[in-house]
């Protein structure tokens, strides 16, 4: 990221990301193709389904996977109790999954950003509201949080992106906080201050830039744990709702029918675990890759 | 130390407030009363009388403390549709089982995340600590709901060791406690790794071995109890992970405690049972995670200073 001011690195720092650059800089190929099936299919996923994610067909209900007896390779992964093909639905479940986690996340950046550079910058009362806030909401479950959230607006895709806002803006808050109060007393930034630049000007133009980067870890650090919360709260039935698929909507149906058909809970629970992981990490290797500091955390 | 402790109590108070302010907001949000209690052609003036008696067009303020009075005086949260009784009587009355549940999975993952993350500090890059991190990366990626229903399907279905739910004997209580327990228990795991490293590698530890102290005494006594205070630390949040976990994984096992309550609550739209599972969950997790902090400021004198 560019880092037009003042961009000083210590010697020490720097001899130490010399050290490590070589396993930080590496690419992260096992985290990217991981992640490349939520990518290629909630982008492009309908043109790839095999069949119409939402189309019952009952003469083809309860397929098993195509490798067992009675699979048939049309339906790779078999069919759930409506004839619906599983394969298509999941990869309409990561299309879901991918436009939450990712506007949620952002959305969340969006607010809890701006705040923390304010409460760092500006300090006092201002601090201590916000702070404080942002500590009554991370002593309430995320979970618990979005149940309130949905009691109130009912589910559906509005209650997530909502309660995924709120459940991350804090994290946002604390860390670029914290970030501000060590630039607020750069000398750069009396030189502004003197040079008669104006609040806004200062935060906007002078903090702003020197924290993008670890926003975007954070960014990166939060998509995973946002997919989770997706797929727990379709999981409860506050999510997205029927006949649209999720992930957690998936695993859902997959219970009625567990002993029977437990490939309906199986493979949306992987494709859950496999994007997730991905995304930790990469956002592991991001942080690394940007603050050789924060190795082995 | 005492300064410490008002603080943190002022904290605390402040939290359960603010829980209350949330509730206050989701109840006005969750639509308006006075329509549900006249009938269809009611006339405006109707209307208005019955407003008036709730006391819906008076400011929001004197609302929100009218509200604040009900639920703190009284603990009145309304009546639940759906069991005919007071909402806090059937939320209390579920309670139990999920303290029991989160706080078996809560000593599970202490034991199990301490334990290993030792272990894979101690082999620190060699196969032991490789094998348990990825087990914890796997741990931590993995809706642990979803691995409570593996568990049912292989441990209870196919094999039979365990039922496949509710709440019992002894057996009923091990599949979903060990669920519940893994993310925490990687959370846990990862922590104390890099806190024992960090310890194994301190000025003090270097003398005690020059001093020639047994090794075992050395990662055991010395380097274990600095490692922990950052296990401390996440404790609390920990905590309140499990708690909220708990509401999903019962859920997977029936078990019956909050989480089942709170979803029939929410699929039979009983707004106020909902809201007074999310009140009192919540004032009882500020409660424990302000004994965690009073806890901490004992063990770790330093804290005062702050």
């Amino acid at each position: 990221m560019p880092t037009p001011h003042a961009t000083t690195t210590e010697p020490a720092i720097a001899a130490d990301a010399v050290a490590t650059r070589s396993s930080a800089t590496r690419w992260p190929w096992f985290a990217i193709l991981l992640l490349l099936p939520i990518f290629v299919f909630g982008l492009f996923g309908p043109l790839l389904y095999p069949h119409d994610p939402s189309a019952a067909d009952f003469s083809k209900a309860l397929l098993p996977p195509a490798w067992l007896e009675g699979g048939n390779w049309s339906y790779a992964l078999g069919t759930d109790a409506l004839g619906r093909d599983l394969v298509s639905r999941i990869m309409a479940g990561a299309r879901v999954s991918l436009l939450v986690a990712a506007v949620g996340v952002i959305g969340a950046g969006l607010i809890g950003v701006p705040l923390g550079l304010l409460a760092g910058y500006a300090g006092g009362w201002l601090d201590n509201v916000i702070m404080r806030i942002a500590d009554v909401k991370m002593s309430i479950p995320a979970v618990l949080l979005i149940i309130l959230i949905g009691s109130a607006l009912g589910g559906g895709l509005q209650t997530i992106l909502i309660g995924i806002i709120i459940v991350f803006w804090a994290s946002y808050a604390r860390v670029i906080r914290g970030e501000a109060l060590v630039l607020r007393n750069r000398p750069f930034i009396a030189l502004a201050r003197v040079a008669n630049c104006s609040h806004t000007r200062i935060l906007l133009r002078h903090m702003l830039p020197n924290v993008m980067s670890t926003a975007i870890v954070l960014v990166t650090l939060q998509f995973g744990p946002a997919i989770m919360i997706e797929a727990g709260i379709s999981f409860l039935g506050l999510g997205i709702q029927p006949p649209a698929s999720a992930w957690g909507l998936l695993i859902n149906d997959g219970r009625a029918v567990l002993e029977t058909a437990w490939w309906l809970a199986l493979f949306p629970g992987l494709a859950v675990m496999v994007t997730v992981l991905g995304a930790n990490l990469l956002g592991d290797w991001l942080s690394q890759a940007i603050d050789p500091k924060r190795r082995g955390a | 130390m005492l300064a410490y402790a008002l603080k943190r109590i002022q904290l605390g108070l402040i939290a359960i407030l603010v829980v209350s302010v949330f509730v206050f907001i989701a109840v006005r949000l969750s639509g308006d009363v006075s329509l549900m209690l006249v009938a269809t052609d009611a006339t405006p003036e109707e209307l208005a009388t019955v407003r008036h008696e709730l006391g819906l067009d008076r400011p929001l303020a004197v609302q929100y403390g009218l509200f604040a009075q009900r639920v703190f005086l009284h603990g009145d949260f309304g009546t639940s549709m759906r069991y005919g009784v007071p909402a806090l009587d059937v939320v209390l009355g579920r309670l139990p089982a999920t303290i029991q549940l989160a706080g078996l999975a809560f000593a599970l993952a202490l034991l199990l995340g301490i334990g290993c993350g030792v272990i894979a500090a101690l082999h620190r890059d060699q196969w032991p600590d490789k094998i348990l991190r990825s087990v914890a990366a796997l741990g931590q990626s993995t809706p642990n709901f979803w691995i409570g229903m593996m568990f049912v399907l292989i441990f209870a279905v196919h094999l039979g060791w365990f039922p496949t739910g509710g709440r019992g004997s002894l057996s009923s209580l091990v599949l979903p406690a060990i669920t519940l327990a893994i993310p925490s228990s990687a959370s846990i795991l990862r922590i104390t790794r890099s806190a024992m490293i960090d310890a194994l590698g301190s000025e003090s530890v270097n003398f005690l071995r020059v001093m020639g102290t047994p090794e075992r005494d050395i990662v055991w006594q010395h380097a274990l109890r600095n490692a922990l205070i950052p296990v401390v630390a996440l404790a609390g949040i920990q905590l309140g992970m499990l708690v909220g976990g708990a509401l999903i994984v019962e859920i997977v096992f029936s078990w019956p405690g909050l989480g089942t309550l709170l979803v029939d609550a929410i699929n039979r739209r009983d707004y106020s049972l909902i809201q007074a599972s999310v009140f009192v969950t919540s004032t009882f997790l500020v409660f424990l995670n302000l004994m965690v902090d009073l806890l901490f400021g004992v063990i770790d004198p330093r804290i005062s200073y702050r």
